[in-house]
């Protein structure tokens, strides 16, 4: 039985300072709003190939939480080595053996958060991604970077926000409008569509 | 946050609680706190349920530990006192739960002490039969004893709202109050059995606080595995000896404690002109005894000492071969058994040892199992096979426990509970 009383105390917790850590966690609510499946969002830290990103995290309370870590996994697609570019599985020593009751669902989002700006390549979860991290560093960070402007982006800016970036590059400003309308607000597409079209 | 105890404000819904005063594990108050030796609080349920099978560690510092601490009855105390409504509603919730799963805490009685208006020293509570029986640190939860089978929360409330009645009437009663209270502030020594109302004292009476072996007011409490408190230079021996409880002479089987820091952050703040004045005295007493010791210095060599010395059955193998020192229960975490009791009929079964529970017939176990010497007892056989393998591959998931020899029973019990066996899941060393 997972201790709903402190998951809820967790969630309230967490949410009140969210303009401090940036760290938010919200019910799923494609899961009829059960408190054992939640999104947690982490800002990318600064001076990493993740600033400026915002990361989704699938939780998963298992049965014995807080006695049992709590299952997460990226839902945003990152470059990393420690995190599975294809599953968004991530490899962190509290989320596995190292977990302890204390911990919370922000405290461990806080150590994915600092995972991100310190890769650990020799234990990694993606051997791909690691042997790109030790063997050609520039090209890993280009490619976190890229992953980053193209998966985590999007929802960080307002409509505005984008309308106005896509403006500056010497688009007009209708045609933007439009065509962020026809693509559901995805900027990369829209630019995509803008330049092809 | 103290202050709003007892106002209009707060009648409906809990009181505030402090930070200090939130159990790690469930973020709620803590309830029946439990005070492992490197000074951390948790909840009873809240420490037995992260516990492990082999080796523990503590959730916020993770220093390890094998046994099962019973609960601080000071602690227990003083959270009752400070926030009595949170205190309750904890209490009615946790009781709920223990039904459900019929697996009970041990009950306190909360007229523990200095109820009756001549303020009873922490000694009070030494149980009649202690020097019998000197293997079990439960023992000492012995002398509250059981109404009925089942915890009963009226009864606590009841007792509670008599003695804060008592309380605040004996105080004005006492004559030449002003005085005392003035002679408090210069030799609190002097105040034995007498009410010490500081100001922001709350109804705490000073006697509660004082350690049962040097009868002065606690100085860098630290908590024993049974649970009792006394003052660190009181308990740790320069030797590596383990310690004993002077109170209900169990050992200390978890190594050497540290000092709870939230028991003497209370104690600073509460009693804080004794609390100097103790620390002037043992600083002189120290520094008479041997020049280069001093408290502070204290302090550091209690923490040294705790990491040379290892908790007794760092290895339960050996300790089970051995069979000597106390044991650690695999399957239920706790201490000093070896026999089942055939007849007890709690689910989570046995454990105590054959000498305990014959000690006493109205003893409850320590999840308040209602034993009594009629109960039949057998060995535990030791499954060589089963510790091995529990013992060699901590990451392996746990199998069924089935015919698993002596084990099978408690350790079946156990695995029909989820968080045991997500424990497992979560446990490696």
């Amino acid at each position: 039985m997972v201790d709903f009383a402190r998951v809820q105390k967790e969630l309230h917790e967490c949410n009140k300072d969210i303009e401090v850590s940036g760290i938010s966690i919200k019910l799923k609510e494609d899961n009829n709003n059960s408190l054992t499946h939640l999104t947690g969002t982490i800002p990318g830290p600064l001076a990493t190939p993740y600033e400026g990103g915002n990361f989704n995290i699938d939780i998963v309370l298992p049965d014995g939480y807080p006695f049992e870590p709590p299952r997460m996994q990226f839902a945003t697609k990152v470059w990393h080595p420690n995190i599975s570019s294809q599953s968004g599985a991530i490899c962190l020593d509290i989320l596995k053996d190292q977990w302890s009751p204390a911990l919370t669902l922000k405290t461990a989002l806080l150590s994915v958060q600092a995972l991100l700006s310190a890769p650990e390549p020799d234990d990694p979860q993606d051997a791909v991604v690691a042997q790109q991290y030790l063997r050609d560093y520039q090209t890993f960070a280009a490619t976190a970077r890229y992953w980053t402007e193209t998966f985590a982006r999007s929802s960080t800016l307002g409509i505005e926000d984008k309308v106005k970036k896509l403006v500056e590059m010497g688009f007009p400003e209708a045609q933007v409008r439009s065509t962020l309308e026809s693509v559901g607000g995805d900027e990369n597409m829209a630019l995509e569509k803008l330049c092809s079209g | 946050m103290e202050e709003q105890y007892e106002t209009p404000a707060t009648v409906e819904t809990d009181e505030e609680f402090s930070d200090e005063f939130q159990c790690c594990v469930c973020l709620d108050l803590l309830y029946k706190p439990v005070v492992l030796a490197c000074g951390h609080i948790s909840c009873f349920w809240c420490v037995f349920r992260a516990m492990d099978l082999v080796v523990s560690h503590c959730p916020v510092c993770r220093q390890p530990y094998n046994h099962f601490p019973s609960i601080c009855q000071l602690l227990h105390f003083v959270l009752l006192k400070l926030y009595p409504k949170a205190y309750k509603r904890k209490e009615q919730q946790v009781t709920e739960e223990e039904k459900r799963l019929e697996w009970f805490s041990p009950q306190l009685d909360n007229c523990l002490r200095s109820e009756s208006s001549e303020g009873l020293s922490v000694r009070s509570y030494l149980p009649p039969h202690s020097t019998t029986c000197s293997c079990n640190s439960t023992v000492c939860l012995g002398s509250c004893y059981i109404v009925d089978g089942e915890p009963s929360t009226t009864n606590g409330s009841e007792s509670t709202t008599v003695f804060h009645k008592e309380a605040k009437m004996s105080i004005p009663a006492e004559p030449n109050f002003g005085g005392i209270e003035k002679v408090a502030s210069e030799q609190y020594t002097m105040l034995g059995g007498i009410w010490n109302r500081q100001k922001n004292s709350q109804h705490f009476l000073i006697t509660d606080f004082h350690c049962a072996a040097c009868e002065e007011l606690l100085y860098q409490p630290v908590v024993l595995n049974c649970g009792h408190v006394f003052c660190e230079v009181c308990i740790i021996s320069p030797t590596d000896r383990v310690p004993i409880c002077q109170v209900c002479q169990s050992a200390h089987p978890n190594g050497c404690p540290k000092v709870c820091l939230l028991l003497k952050q209370f104690l600073e703040e509460q009693f804080s002109e004794q609390y100097a004045l103790r620390k002037e005295n043992v600083y002189k007493h120290t520094e008479s005894q041997s020049g280069s010791r001093s408290p502070p210095t204290c302090s550091i060599q209690s923490s040294n000492h705790a990491a040379n010395v290892p908790s007794i059955s760092t290895n339960p193998l050996q300790s089970w071969l051995s069979g000597r020192g106390p044991k650690v229960h695999i399957g239920v975490g706790c201490d000093y058994c070896g026999v089942r009791c055939k007849d007890c009929k709690e689910s989570i079964g046995f454990d105590l040892c054959e000498g305990c529970y014959n000690s006493s017939s109205k003893l409850p176990g320590r999840f308040n199992q209602q034993h009594t010497p009629e109960h039949k007892f057998e060995n535990i056989q030791l499954d060589l096979a089963y510790l091995a393998s529990r013992l060699g591959t901590d990451e392996n998931e746990f199998d069924s426990p089935n015919g698993m020899g002596g084990f099978s029973l408690s350790a079946s019990h156990l695995s029909s509970d989820d968080t045991s066996e997500n424990q497992e899941d979560a446990h490696s060393i």
